[in-house]
């Protein structure tokens, strides 16, 4: 057998290897793409099912914000009202921010968000409008969604959506704390003047943090308190 | 019934065999590795040793308030709230501990986490809600980054429960802090961040998540 023969065999077997090694890195490839292609299917699923929960506290904080603005004359939380209402603008507000960074997410994902004109918020049965009545359908909403939230931790595989997921959470329980004491006598409006200002600055943060976010929608953005 | 003595015999025989080759082969089998979850775990369970003293530190100034402290009167409440969070701090260690262990790790000891005061720190009751203040925001942000960091989905799902509980604590004392609320007359430290998990836990001594607490229901007014 000639060199030239071997080389030849040599080359011509290379080329097999590397030809399989191609193929077998392409297979490769084409597993690992439809393993993160399925991960991110099922992240998408959880997403879709948070955004539809922030969609439907929009609504509920709109008609809540609507009947805080304008109480019912005999309502005895009537007092109440206009400190309500800046919460409640906030609140919202926080929540739309939350349904953004959803969206992005799920796009990022090649998934497709859920329209926010197809969720409709019902309130529940026997609901009367009454200060008191959209303080306590704000909370169980804040409640469930913050347990959501957390739940969804167990599944969501992406690090930026469980990032999200939790940043988002924490905010949650912020809310229903805030509310639930109220409710409960626990803490009264406190003797500062409410103003929209000192609201959305003590609820600054959007989410406790989160992949980009800017300092100052999370609670990185907030100073600590010095010592005097 | 000899028979039956020597079957048994050899049947013991054999299974002491079998047992003693199975404890050498144990004996042999390295100790499982720590996962990689174990670090960050760790490091949470730190901060939540740190907070317990730092809360046992703040029960002392508020037990017993500089003379002519501006919020004298509300120390005795407050006293009975931090008592409240600093056993919710408990409850994440005890269930951080669970978790390392379960990852293969071993857990930081109580004993080797030290708490120093921030320096100045003028002993006063608002300068106590200030320290908890701060700490909770960090842990907080502390627990985020770890629900990043770490890769089991368990080990995120104990993190995000613990971190919503801290930005509970967080939020109350940056309200009172800014005076937007202030204690009602009516203050039962159950209310006081009802549990000390956002969702239940597995394990723990108080496991229980906010689903464990009832709705409201609605009234006439």
């Amino acid at each position: 057998m000639s060199n030239e023969d071997l080389s030849r065999r040599s080359a011509l077997g290379g080329g097999a290897a590397a030809l399989l090694t191609g193929i077998g890195a392409a297979l490769a490839v084409t597993a690992v793409g439809r393993d993160a292609s399925a991960q991110n299917a099922g992240d998408v699923t959880a997403l879709n099912g948070l955004l539809e929960a922030e969609y439907k506290a929009q609504q509920a904080y709109d008609l809540a914000r609507g009947y805080f603005m304008m109480p019912a004359g005999d309502d005895p939380l009537r007092s109440l009202g206009p400190s309500a209402a800046l919460f409640a603008a906030r609140f919202r507000a926080q929540h739309t921010d939350h349904a953004t960074r959803l969206v992005n997410l799920i796009r990022n994902f090649q998934g497709t968000p859920i329209s926010e004109s197809a969720v409709v918020f019902t309130p529940p049965p026997g609901f009367s409008r009454t200060v008191r009545n959209f303080l306590r359908a704000a909370c169980n909403l804040e409640k469930a969604a913050a347990v959501a939230y957390v739940d969804a931790l167990k599944r969501l595989s992406n690090t930026n959506a469980a990032e999200l997921a939790a940043g988002v959470g924490g905010v949650a329980t912020q809310r229903f704390t805030v509310i639930y004491l109220l409710l409960k006598g626990a803490v009264v409006p406190g003797t500062v003047m409410f103003s929209e200002a000192n609201v959305n600055g003590t609820f600054s943060a959007n989410v406790v943090s989160a992949e980009g976010a800017a300092d100052g929608d999370t609670l990185r953005g907030i100073p600590p308190y010095m010592y005097m | 019934m000899k028979n039956e003595q020597n079957s048994i015999s050899r049947r013991a025989a054999l299974g002491f065999v079998a047992s003693s080759t199975l404890a050498v082969a144990c004996a042999d089998d390295p100790a499982p590795t720590a996962t990689a979850d174990v670090t960050p775990l760790n490091g949470l369970l730190s901060a939540e040793y740190d907070a317990i003293k730092a809360y046992e530190a703040g029960l002392a100034i508020l037990r017993s308030p500089p003379m002519g402290d501006p919020f004298t009167v509300l120390a005795r409440d407050l006293a009975r709230i931090a008592t409240r969070w600093q056993s919710q701090h408990r409850d994440h260690a005890t269930a951080l501990e669970a978790a390392i262990r379960s990852n293969y790790g071993t857990p930081v000891r109580e004993i080797d986490v030290m708490f120093t005061p921030p320096n100045p720190f003028p002993a006063s009751i608002v300068n106590v809600l200030k320290l908890a203040c701060n700490k909770e925001r960090i842990a907080a942000i502390a627990y985020n980054d770890a629900v990043k960091a770490m890769r089991a989905n368990g080990n995120r799902f104990l993190a995000g429960s613990i971190e919503g509980d801290e930005t509970q604590h967080f939020i109350i004392l940056h309200s009172l802090l800014r005076q937007l609320a202030e204690p009602g007359a009516t203050i039962l430290e159950a209310d006081m961040v009802p549990t000390s998990f956002v969702s239940t836990v597995a394990a723990g001594t108080n496991p229980a998540g906010l689903q464990t607490i009832l709705d409201f229901g609605f009234g006439a007014s």
